[in-house]
């Protein structure tokens, strides 16, 4: 009943999370800033316009965002949330976990070649490029895990992977170098700075707001929840990885929880404020010192286990 | 059942090549002896079974053959018409002796008659040659028929090689093994007939080869693995392992880098026999261990799963490109694109089967790679180092492979359906006849069973392994096979509320492709294929060592047009294989003084040569 609370939480408030990102990035320019809600207005503005298709498209384009958003809401229901098992959860979900996102990136792919738009195709070509090589470092972080975990490699462990490792006190500095590289993939993933700029309208510098230029209305509104819904589960899933999920009471858990998750967002908030895109020459330098984070981690892992 | 075989090849064979001219009693005589040919062996694969008699991992090899046998036969009565209108009975009996072979190497296998394999294996080889070799008029395709003529004698030198040797000799045995199957298999460096071979045989031909061939290598690494099994299993694992790793990262690398369909599809074919040779590999070495017993039953599971999924999902592909060649007379796919308008069912199908190949859920390319990652976290949890050090290494550059194959395919995808055709060739091409594009959604469909039917298929893989399942591992897969449904499930629900509820009166409308203002974008503004996988190929340019040519640039006031062109060839060939053969046609050269057309000198060496052999009698 809780995980479902949490579950029904995470639907709704995945768009604000991109909301506390542009505040932050906002307070560090000294703006205003976008109202928290932004992202809310915008979607429901998309919902009521009419939708207007390329030509040269085909239902590719029509079904890839629906398929996207599909595979997103899927892969959420699989995350533990608040100490609470999804009941969806079995041994290897996180496998499908991290598919499921790739099942939602080759779906916006084909969408964005569909139009068969100069942009779209270079947007798509660095997706590609970049998300190959962040499957990397995702496995080498579910390797880790399967080896800290010694039992299983669900999603569920996660938690208690966390507590056990507070106990060990050996196992955080390899937790922690693994929740460093995440948070590379995280960053990369969800196309956020120093990978991609989701603020720009300069085509040729963007991934993904390069490959989706050609949607508009419903569809766009679409892509939008999908995406903040991605970032949702992906700073879920960093949070259960790093913060200890004792359950206390519902109500107060459920609560850490949601903070935890601000808190990701607070902190890519501050790393787009501070750092600048990163040229894309240099980005799989970036993306393979992650991997050489987390190997590192696997191997300080395996001499504190043995 | 020997009578019915003879009939069989009296109709498949001898009938054909009687009439052999384009007739339609050929082509059914041609279609109607594979469909009885597949109908014998169920019958028989089903009396085994009821007979507990035979090894029951064989059908898993044989439900392929048979099903893109059946497809294949019926694609090719479309994919011929116009074409060799008079050697089709030629064509006909060559196929049939294909799917014959393959059957009977199977049986054979089972029987363990060496002298039958070994015929069984030649007549596999030489019919399928005949057919790459089938374009009797491209300089190409010849070339690509001698190097897959010399590939599979070699393959079955190093097998008489292997029956030679004896599992007395186990590291011989091993090794003549490997060689001799890889061949077939497509190990890296023995791979470098299929990148020839799949581009220049007939799109059913290659459908055939890559999907149902290429399987009996592995299956022969497995039978013949059991006599040298006991001590050496853990030896033959780490061959496996290494060169799967090797082979699946460089066939998805090179794939990357190809212009014609059908290159690409061949290195793919590379890439996933090395997958499935890494977790045989994974097999062999956890299978002694009780420890490691959950992974080696998934490992086995997921070599197996990840065979019967290719051969659908490749099948599908190559026939498709097939389709394509057909009604459009080009497999460049910088010639192609906005075939999706053109070819809807075809263009559905090539979408869904690459997405299966790329291992991306809910297709059953997802089921199989899954198994192995299960497998592999397995071998992580609870290993020694070593084989835990293996199995992180199988995942990590499973995961790769995986992410440069999306990368392969969208590219081939993207640049063959989506768009708008670049050429007039692209322009005219139309869906084509019934007989092409039926087989295609047939294999398409049958993915679904695939799909859903995995736990079932995984308690029968190791049934017929004799491995015992617990019900914690079968639910893995049940779990798994429901999420999958739940997406479905979702998409379906996501999609309804979009089209029927949300849009109350709001209209749909049509306008051209935003391209920065330009009022009127062409083809020629789209991005390429090449194009797209540039940042991958140059990445990985000391490994591709793509040749580049800039021509004629000029720096005057008027440039005039200059070319640009990359093409990354398959290193196996040009790195290791021609300069061998060189230094044998360089060596073989010198020989030639041998041959002066004196006769004195042919004398005098005969002489030396019977004065050696006595003394040998003699002297031994």
């Amino acid at each position: 009943m809780n995980w479902f609370i949490c579950f029904l939480i995470s639907l709704i408030a995945a768009p604000l999370l991109v909301g506390v990102i542009n505040k932050i990035k906002a307070l560090f320019a000294g703006r205003h800033g976008p109202r928290l809600l932004q992202l809310y207005y915008d979607i429901f503005k998309l919902l009521k316009k009419d939708r207007i298709l390329s030509s040269t498209s085909t239902c590719i384009m029509e079904l890839c965002p629906i398929i996207n958003l599909g595979a997103v809401i899927v892969a959420t229901a699989l995350m533990p949330m608040a100490g609470y098992e999804s009941p969806l959860g079995f041994n290897g979900d996180i496998i499908l976990f991290f598919y499921l996102f790739a099942l939602g990136r080759i779906a916006t792919i084909f969408a964005a070649l569909d139009t068969g738009s100069a942009f779209e195709g270079m947007g798509a070509s660095r997706e590609a490029q970049f998300s190959a090589i962040v499957e990397i470092i995702v496995f080498t972080i579910i390797t880790f895990l399967a080896l800290i975990s010694a039992g299983g490699f669900s999603l569920d462990l996660l938690q208690q992977i966390s507590i056990s490792s507070t106990g060990v006190g050996l196992a955080i500095t390899p937790l922690l170098l693994i929740a460093l590289a995440f948070l590379i993939v995280l960053l990369c993933e969800n196309c956020r700075v120093p990978f991609d700029d989701p603020e720009t309208h300069l085509e040729l510098t963007m991934i993904h707001e390069a490959m989706i230029l050609d949607n508009a209305g419903p569809d766009l509104a679409i892509i939008h929840y999908a995406a903040a819904l991605k970032l949702w589960a992906m700073s879920g899933f960093l949070v259960v990885l790093v913060l200890p999920s004792v359950i206390v009471n519902g109500f107060v858990t459920i609560c850490c929880y949601l903070v935890g998750i601000i808190l990701v967002g607070i902190i890519v908030g501050v790393i787009e404020s501070i750092l600048a895109r990163a040229r894309f020459l240099k980005v799989p330098q970036l993306l393979l010192s992650a991997f050489t984070i987390a190997l590192i981690a696997i191997l300080l892992l395996s001499i504190f286990k043995y | 059942m020997l009578t019915i075989t003879i009939i069989l090849i009296i109709c498949g064979v001898f009938v054909p090549l009687a009439i052999n001219k384009n007739s339609h009693i050929v082509n059914t005589f041609g279609v109607g002896s594979i469909v009885g040919l597949s109908a014998k062996t169920i019958y028989q694969t089903i009396m085994n079974y009821l007979a507990q008699d035979g090894i029951l991992i064989t059908p898993f090899f044989q439900i392929p053959i048979i099903i893109l046998g059946i497809a294949g036969a019926f694609h090719s009565i479309g994919y011929l018409r116009g074409h060799w209108e008079h050697r089709r009975g030629l064509y006909w009996a060559l196929y049939f002796l294909t799917i014959f072979g393959m059957l009977s190497v199977i049986e054979k296998f089972c029987s363990m008659s060496v002298l039958g394999i070994l015929l069984a294996w030649e007549m596999m080889s030489l019919a399928s040659a005949g057919l790459v070799g089938f374009d009797t008029h491209s300089k190409q395709t010849q070339r690509a028929f001698w190097t897959y003529l010399l590939a599979s004698n070699a393959g079955a030198a190093f097998i008489m090689l292997m029956f030679a040797a004896t599992p007395d000799h186990p590291i011989l045995w091993i090794i003549f093994m490997i060689i001799g199957f890889g061949l077939k298999v497509g190990f890296p460096i023995l791979h470098v007939w299929l990148p020839q071979a799949h581009p220049a045989a007939p799109a059913p031909v290659s459908a055939i080869m890559s999907g149902a061939m290429l399987n009996l290598g592995v299956l022969g690494i497995i039978f013949f693995s059991t006599p040298v099994a006991i001590l050496y299993s853990s030896l033959i694992g780490y061959i496996l392992v290494s060169l799967g790793v090797i082979g699946s990262l460089g066939g998805i690398l090179f794939a990357l880098g190809q212009r014609n369909i059908k290159t690409l599809l061949a290195f793919s074919s590379i890439e996933n026999m090395g997958i499935i040779s890494m977790a045989l590999g994974l097999f062999f070495i956890s299978r002694t261990n009780i420890a490691y017993q959950t992974t080696s039953i998934f490992a086995i599971a997921g070599a197996i799963y990840h065979i019967i999924n290719h051969s659908l999902l490749k099948g599908g592909l190559f026939l498709s490109a097939g389709s394509i060649y057909k009604q459009t007379g080009t497999l460049n796919m910088e010639e192609l694109g906005g075939l999706m308008k053109r070819m809807p069912i075809l263009g559905r199908c090539f979408a869904l089967n690459s997405v299966g190949i790329c291992g991306i859920p809910p297709m059953n390319g997802f089921i199989g790679e899954f198994l192995i990652y299960v497998a592999a976290f397995y071998g992580v949890i609870n290993g020694n180092s070593l084989i835990a050090a293996i199995s992180a290494t199988i995942a990590i550059s499973l995961a790769f492979t995986g992410g440069l194959a999306c990368a392969a395919f969208s590219k081939c995808f993207g640049a063959c359906f989506m768009g708008e055709p670049r050429t007039e060739k692209a322009e005219k091409a139309t869906e084509g006849s019934a007989f092409m594009s039926a087989p295609i959604v047939v294999l398409t469909i049958l993915t679904i069973p695939a799909t859903f039917l995995a736990p079932s298929m995984f308690i029968w893989i190791s049934n017929s392994l004799e491995i015992p399942t617990f019900a914690k591992d079968v639910n893995i897969l049940t779990n798994l096979v429901c999420i999958i449904f739940l997406l479905y499930m979702v998409i379906g629900f996501i999609y309804f509320v979009h089209n029927y509820i949300l849009p109350g009166g709001r209209k749909i409308r049509r306008g051209p492709t935003w391209d920065c203002g330009f009022a009127k974008p062409t083809a020629r503004m789209e991005y390429t294929g090449t194009a797209f996988a540039q940042p991958l190929v140059d990445f990985f340019s000391p490994f591709l060592k793509s040749i580049r040519k800039l021509s004629r640039v000029t720096t005057n006031l008027f440039p005039k047009s200059s070319e640009y062109s990359i093409e990354t060839k398959d290193a196996g060939t040009s790195l290791f294989w021609d300069p061998i053969f060189k230094l044998f046609s360089k060596l073989f050269n010198k020989l030639h003084g041998l041959q002066s057309g004196s006769l004195h000198f042919y004398i005098l060496v005969m002489v030396i040569a019977i004065l050696a052999m006595l003394i040998w009698a003699f002297a031994f």
